[in-house]
């Protein structure tokens, strides 16, 4: 009756729930007081005025209608009164433990071999559950040990300890269960039957650092006592541990790591990196760099050779050095115009425990473009330094007249005489115009003069020059003419010359969700290494004075350390003014970027960026063309696939969609591609490679048609480093105040479970009190009418007027 | 392994002079500061974790030569040691006006250009050697630092090297154009690349001059030599390096020159440090390691690694370096040890690439 009373009186489900708690309230208790024996006597005396009024009315008669106008008086009463349910709600909370299952690919990798002693085979069979005596292991169960994967190790041990790790933890805390590869799941066990669910390893790459991130944020503001993991180590993309340290250290949740794999070296050699420039132009020597790991193979030489496709295009011969990671430069002159995929290949040694990973591959797309370009600098700043330089190298670059980018500095040109100043600039239109793309450094009104800066804004506007502008605490952009302030696809306050970070909290740099995206900001085909290459990028001492991102600009890379009150602010974003594409990087030293690769990232940058706002020139012929990213493509792993097609006389393909076929074992489909915003002629598509093997993507047919092959592997990433990672495990866990956790430890669920229990956090009893009114609801008003229509007819069916 | 004929140790001995200051024994070593490792001794280090093994040894090398500036905002009184020690700060990325060290790069600036003489733009209180060092770390501040006096006295610097440029494409002590040697060419020719780089004009007939007279000191096995063909370690480092910053990466000696200097790479650190054969460690690896770092491949692949792990183990707690036994730096060796560390810094900001002048 209760609960059909309060869920028609439309109260909270909480009330319905707990009705047994639910207690009735006054808001103004002293109406009842008051009210109540007040209407008690006014009741007396309606009835004795009745009595006397309606003298021939039967008594049971007179009592109703006393009755009907006391109860409409009382109930007036209670109503003023503001009844209200009232209930306090008491929820238990418990600290979170969060347990993290590995479900990459490489903890499909086999979890031995253990060493020969035997030792680590027999206390991990022990871990596991088995009944093993001090004597030999059956070689029976060595061998399944040996073969068993590291996922299947690492749910055999967990299942092992429901008894002395998970039921303490389950009594003192939630335990949530988590599995991570790129994404991070959860999942439910009964605790009342712990058996952890078959492990499924196709995760092509491991987040480990975004998959603590994640259970930390899903906590939701509740203490986490600890977060365990089940790992072998290896983070392949995502947040850095370093972040993921932090973000545990500021919630005091220590991790606690559980190495799943053996602890014997494996003799590998392996592939971990390689980059190419991205983008070079025929006749450019192109340099890719490779980076070799190996363990177990000192002293030995190994040849690194560059192919496209069958075609060797260099060999190096290094001396393998286990110590460190070994640094190979190959080289070679782009011959072949199109997108190519390189392949870096080892030969593997016959005992190497992981053959997979001694190859990978990278895009480097040849074009036939010559882009002019005229690049205006204040100082010769260092970014200055080395940009000229590797322009200078880039033969895909050249100036208005000559075949190397025309440069102007203000430093040499303020000391020229004046005719010969005036020569040094384009003066007309037309003359800008002839460049693809303008760059501007930190110059100053006295050579980029306003008449100039409305030449270039009209030259931008109305012929499509592109706009490339690298920020300068000088004069860059801040003491610049509104026509050149208009351009900017950034919104700065002038009154200062930028921001300078204070030395102990330099700013850093941030990928925007556009950025992580755009082709300027690849330094990876892959977007979780990409993601990695630029969180790692030193922090920088000033920035430009930002506001806010202009109209329709896109942001590519935020400030993070400075915000205001429209969020954070940009430090790379680019717009379109009209018919051109203009670019802003707000900082002045993207020289740092050069630690340890030198132009590797640097240039990759500056090269994209000169090239993405380039005016397009329509003029010349180009070809279709089909591509891939990133490349290498996994199964079941998004990838776009691009093509730039263009019509027979060379000019860009303009249509709604345009569609492709995919071919390869078993498949054949055919993907719609969308127009590309940035590009006139490109579109794009997201497909997955449902399979590993050799696929075909077929544009067209004849001279406007295009395709690609690409061969589909499994993860490379996860192959990269076969070994066990204890000493990244060992960096997570120490930084957070955790520790790492062998299995082969005798105390290992207890030194868990006691590490966990440090951190003191208690089950903590919330008290919400909830209330909600009971008079406000249609039964009411229903009750009232009724008794007041009770009255009324009574009094018409007595004949009393 | 090369041999080191006394001659040449003698012809070299003027580049000792580059500290041209009191010899006084050099403080008493302290054991060398023992380096923690990489996290799990058998994982091979990463990249990164060289950079950082290198960049906390330079930090500290920065903060020993940081305590040892003076209030006048010099170190010594030889601009050889200010303009190395305002490379090393400037090789870790440290620029004017910016970050941990303002104050230091500004008064070390204003220090070098005091006692720059406003007439004839020599930054030197004695020789050529000075003012080669001087004039780089002026070109690599340069540009960074907008003082219209560092400008004009860089150019007046600049000017007057290409002044005193021998008739036969070289230079000597004297800023004067009558004779040469290699290890004062190599100096010169350095500070020219930098200052050409930050695009300050350079004669081509000043490089087109020096790059004759650095081929004639080559020997045909592949040395070079202090006033001639020659085969010294030094010498010969100086000598391939020059040739590359003057753009001349195809000279058929290099290669035979990258064997030469691979005969002083010893089979450990141990070894690399007290016995490697050359008589001027620093100066020698200096110019050794950016001639690798321009040469690339298996040269350099098997020679970082070896000379970086030495200066490692072999730093002292206080950041500084020594000189190795027997050497002959240890001689001349700056009793504040600026010298040797800021070297020692500056070979290790290899792994940075943030100084232009090197850049490859």
């Amino acid at each position: 009756m209760l609960s059909w009373f309060l869920r028609n009186a439309g109260i909270d489900s909480a009330f319905v729930e707990r009705q047994g708690q639910v207690a009735l309230a006054f808001d103004e208790p002293r109406f009842l007081w008051f009210g109540l024996p007040a209407v008690a006597l006014l009741g007396v005396f309606i009835f004795l005025r009745q009595r006397r009024n309606l003298r021939s009315a039967p008594l049971a008669l007179v009592s109703a209608l006393t009755l009907c106008r006391v109860v409409v008086l009382a109930l007036l009463v209670v109503v003023l009164a503001g009844p209200r349910a009232r209930l306090d709600v008491v929820e238990e909370k418990k600290p979170i433990v969060a347990v993290l299952f590995d479900a990459s690919q490489s903890m499909g990798l086999e979890a031995g071999p253990f060493p020969e002693d035997g030792e680590e085979v027999r206390k991990l069979a022990r871990a596991a559950g088995y009944q093993v005596g001090s004597g030999g292991l059956p070689p029976e169960l060595r061998k399944e040990f040996n073969a068993k994967t590291r996922a299947k190790l690492a749910q055999a041990v967990a299942n092992a300890h429901k008894a002395d790790l998970f039921e303490p933890l389950l009594k003192k805390y939630e335990v949530r269960f988590y599995t991570f590869a790129r994404e991070t799941q959860a999942f439910g066990i009964d605790p009342a039957n712990f058996q952890l669910p078959e492990p499924v390893t196709e995760g092509p790459v491991t987040h480990l650092g975004d998959s603590v991130v994640q259970v930390i944020a899903l906590a939701e503001g509740r203490p986490v006592a600890g977060v365990v993991v089940f790992s072998d180590g290896e983070s392949t993309g995502g947040a850095t541990l370093d972040e993921a340290a932090r973000e545990c250290q500021q919630r005091g949740a220590p991790v606690l790591a559980v190495p799943v794999g053996t602890t014997k070296n494996l003799n590998d050699v392996s592939v971990v990196d390689v980059s190419s420039p991205g983008q070079v132009t025929l006749g450019d020597t192109a340099k890719v760099s490779v980076l070799i790991e190996s363990r177990g193979y000192d002293g030995k030489p190994v040849k690194v050779e560059l192919f496209d496709g069958k075609k060797l295009l260099d060999t190096k011969e290094i001396v393998l050095r286990g110590s460190e990671q070994q640094g190979v430069e190959m080289s070679f002159v782009a011959a072949d115009p199109g997108p190519r995929i390189l392949a870096v290949n080892v030969k593997p040694f016959e005992d190497e425990a992981q053959k997979d990973n001694n190859r990978d591959l990278t895009l480097l797309r040849v074009s036939e473009e010559k882009i002019k370009v005229l690049y205006i600098e204040g100082p010769p700043r260092w970014d200055f330094r080395f940009l000229k330089n590797a322009m200078r190298r880039d033969q895909g670059l050249a100036g208005r007249l000559g075949d190397k980018v025309d440069v102007v500095l203000e430093n040499e040109w303020r000391r020229l005489p004046d005719a010969q100043r005036a020569k040094m600039l384009p003066r007309t239109l037309d003359e800008l115009a002839a460049y693809h793309t303008v760059i501007l450094g930190d110059v100053s009104p006295k050579l980029l003069t306003p008449e100039f800066a409305a030449l270039l804004a009209r030259a931008v506007r109305e012929k499509g020059v592109g706009l490339l502008i690298e920020a300068g605490p000088l004069a860059m952009p801040h003491r610049h003419a509104k026509a050149l302030l208009d351009l900017l696809p950034v919104q700065i306050d002038p009154s200062a010359p930028g921001a300078f970070a204070p030395t102990a909290k330099p700013f850093r740099l941030e990928l925007t969700p556009d950025g992580a995206l755009n082709e300027v900001m690849r330094l990876y085909d892959d977007p979780g290494r990409n993601q990695s290459a630029w969180s790692q990028m030193l922090p920088y001492q000033w920035c430009i004075n930002a506001v806010r991102p202009a109209a329709a600009a896109t942001v590519l890379m935020w400030n993070p350390n400075l915000r205001n009150s429209y969020g954070r602010l940009p430090l790379i974003a680019h717009h379109t003014a009209e018919k051109g594409r203009v670019m802003l990087v707000g900082t002045d030293s993207t020289w740092l970027w050069r630690q340890n690769v030198a132009d590797r990232f640097f240039y990759k940058f500056w090269g994209q960026a000169v090239r993405f706002v380039a005016r397009p020139d329509e003029a010349r012929k180009k070809k279709s063309t089909v591509e891939i990213s990133p490349v290498p493509p996994r199964p079941k792993e998004p990838v776009t696939l691009t093509v730039n097609a263009f019509t027979e006389s060379g000019t860009p393909v303009r249509q709604e969609t345009l569609e492709v076929e995919v071919t390869g074992p078993g498949l054949r489909r055919t993907v719609s591609l969308a127009p590309d915003a940035d590009a006139r002629g490109r579109y794009n598509g997201a497909f997955e490679f449902p399979a590993p093997g050799d696929y075909r993507i077929a544009y067209g047919s004849g001279v406007t048609g295009a395709e690609a092959s690409v061969t589909v592997k499994r993860s490379a990433e996860e192959l990269r480093y076969p070994n066990v990672n204890r000493a990244k495990l060992r960096l997570l866990a120490g930084a957070t105040g955790g520790r790492v956790v062998e299995m082969t430890d005798a105390d290992f669920a207890k030194e868990i479970v006691d590490r966990i229990e440090q951190s003191h956090l208690q089950t903590k009893t919330d008290r919400t009190p909830l209330s909600a009114p009971v008079w406000d609801n249609w039964m009411v008003l229903t009750l009232l009418v009724v008794v007041y229509s009770l009255d009324i007819g009574l009094r018409r069916l007595a004949g009393l007027s | 392994m090369m041999r080191i004929g006394k001659r040449r140790v003698w012809l070299l001995l003027p580049f000792a002079a580059l500290c041209a200051f009191v010899a006084l024994p050099g403080a008493p070593a302290q054991p060398p500061a023992k380096f923690a490792g990489p996290l799990d001794a058998a994982a091979p280090q990463t990249e990164l974790q060289v950079v950082e093994r290198v960049n906390a040894a330079i930090d500290r090398g920065l903060e020993y030569i940081h305590s040892k500036q003076r209030k006048d905002g010099g170190w010594h009184n030889n601009n050889a040691i200010n303009g190395l020690a305002t490379l090393a700060f400037l090789g870790r990325g440290h620029v004017p006006g910016r970050g941990k060290y303002p104050d230091v790069l500004e008064k070390s600036k204003q220090f070098m250009l005091a006692s720059a003489n406003p007439q004839t733009g020599f930054v030197s209180f004695s020789t050529m050697y000075e003012h080669g060092l001087a004039t780089l770390a002026l070109a690599e501040l340069y540009g960074m630092d907008p003082d219209p006096d560092l400008e004009d006295k860089l150019r007046k610097a600049v000017a007057l090297i290409e002044k005193t440029q021998s008739p036969a494409g070289g230079w000597r002590y004297s800023p004067t154009p009558d004779n040469q040697d290699l290890s004062v060419t190599v100096m010169q020719i350095v500070a020219l690349r930098a200052a050409s780089n930050a695009e300050i004009p350079v004669s081509p007939k000043v490089i087109e001059k020096a790059v004759a007279y650095v081929r004639r000191c080559g020997a045909p096995t592949g040395g070079y030599g202090y006033e001639g063909p020659g085969a010294g370690p030094q010498t010969t480092a100086a000598g391939v390096l020059s040739l590359q910053l003057l753009g001349q990466f195809n000279d058929p000696n290099i290669p035979k020159s990258m064997d030469v200097l691979r005969g002083y790479l010893k089979k450990d650190a141990k070894e690399q440090w007290e016995s490697s054969g050359v008589q001027y460690f620093y100066y020698f690896h200096y110019y050794a390691m950016q001639a690798h770092y321009q040469f690339g491949g298996k040269h350099w692949n098997e020679w970082h690694p070896r000379v970086r792990d030495t200066l490692l183990e072999r730093q002292n707690k206080d950041g500084s370096w020594d000189v190795p036994p027997g050497t002959a730096e240890g001689a001349s060796i700056d009793p504040n040890k600026v010298y040797t560390t800021g070297m020692a810094c500056l070979v290790l900001d290899i792994y940075l690439h943030f100084l232009p002048a090197y850049q490859r």
